[in-house]
């Protein structure tokens, strides 16, 4: 068993820099003949910096606002919800419709009858559709995890996440007319909230 | 021998709709003594309790899939004949093999129509 200290991959990433330091110091003696390869140990030290920083901009640090990972999987779950309880009207619609022709002549029960088992039919897309939401909030899952060991591997942890360049133009608003979409149900405002709005504006 | 159609039929599927729609068809085809189970787990206390006719499984459920309901049905001498049909989103060649090798009676894929479900279910418990 070898005696040699577990560094983190973190750690790794720091030693590797401040390594890479040393050798910028040590090379600005000679100048003149390691210059070549200095530029590109300064390309790589840059080209780490921007790494950390973009792989930190895609997992805001714990405690701030939330992943653009866990939005995705929340807005995916708000549409199967929606999709679920428009599903459920519909079919309360057909319901009803079918009690009210029930009594009605067959001329005109077995047509109606036969669209809403059409209508029937058709709503088994909710239930597709919840199926392949539940595969890609999945997908997404995997990928957050992977980006995990991707911010560990090269200590973007340590970095303060920087917003991505277009929230920051959406923030500014450099991007005119883009709106951020349906709220979710439990930070959706009612009507009546929006009209109470309204009022006290007046 | 002609199909009963009072007999009980148990529908299984943990989404609500597809119970819902799948009723509807059978009520269409004239079944109307349906009972419903959220899982294969479910099912199978329901299984113990009443002998149905005929059952139709979705696969996708928690905590106990379709294939592991059908499989305990078979293991079980006293339901190992019981009718059961697969309904599943499921379409992948190996699926359909290992239902087949579990002793599935048919095995329709989602989305289907009401002419789809009376063919199988034909197929299954005789002409009606």
């Amino acid at each position: 068993m070898s005696d040699r200290p577990t560094d983190t991959p973190s750690d790794v990433s720091a030693d590797a820099e401040g390594r890479i330091e040393e050798l910028l110091t040590a090379l600005q003696a000679d100048e003149e003949q390691r210059s070549a390869v200095s530029n590109e140990l300064t390309e790589l030290e840059r080209y780490i910096k921007s790494m950390r920083s973009e792989v930190a901009a895609l997992k805001p640090a714990d405690g701030q606002t939330e992943s653009h990972f866990a939005t995705a999987s929340d807005e995916l779950d708000a549409i199967v919800g929606a999709t679920e309880e428009a599903t459920g009207k519909i079919l309360d619609a057909c319901d009803a419709i079918q009690e009210a022709i029930d009594q009605a002549p067959e001329g005109i029960s077995g047509p109606v009858t036969d669209q809403i088992t059409a209508i029937f039919e058709a709503c088994s897309f909710q239930d597709i559709t919840g199926q392949r939401i539940s595969k890609v909030v999945s997908s997404l899952k995997h990928i957050e995890g992977r980006i995990d060991r991707m911010m560990a591997i090269v200590g973007a942890g340590d970095v303060l996440a920087e917003s991505d360049p277009v929230d920051r133009r959406e923030e500014e608003g450099e991007v005119p007319g883009l709106l951020n979409g349906p709220q979710l149900p439990d930070g959706a405002k009612t009507q009546d909230e929006i009209d109470k709005l309204f009022s006290d504006s007046d | 021998m002609a199909v009963d159609k009072g007999m009980p039929v148990l529908i299984v599927d943990d989404y609500k709709t597809m119970l819902r729609i799948i009723r509807n068809l059978l009520k269409q085809l004239g079944f109307e003594n349906v009972d419903e189970a959220s899982d294969g787990e479910a099912a199978y206390k329901k299984i113990q309790e009443k002998q149905y006719g005929l059952v139709i499984s979705d696969w996708n459920m928690e905590p106990m899939t379709g294939l592991q309901l059908l499989k305990q049905v078979r293991a079980n001498p006293k339901t190992a004949k019981l009718p059961f049909i697969m309904v599943t989103a499921e379409s992948k060649t190996e699926n359909v093999i290992a239902a087949k090798k579990a002793g599935v009676n048919n095995y329709i894929v989602k989305p289907f129509n009401a002419a789809t479900l009376r063919g199988k279910m034909s197929t299954v418990i005789g002409e009606f």
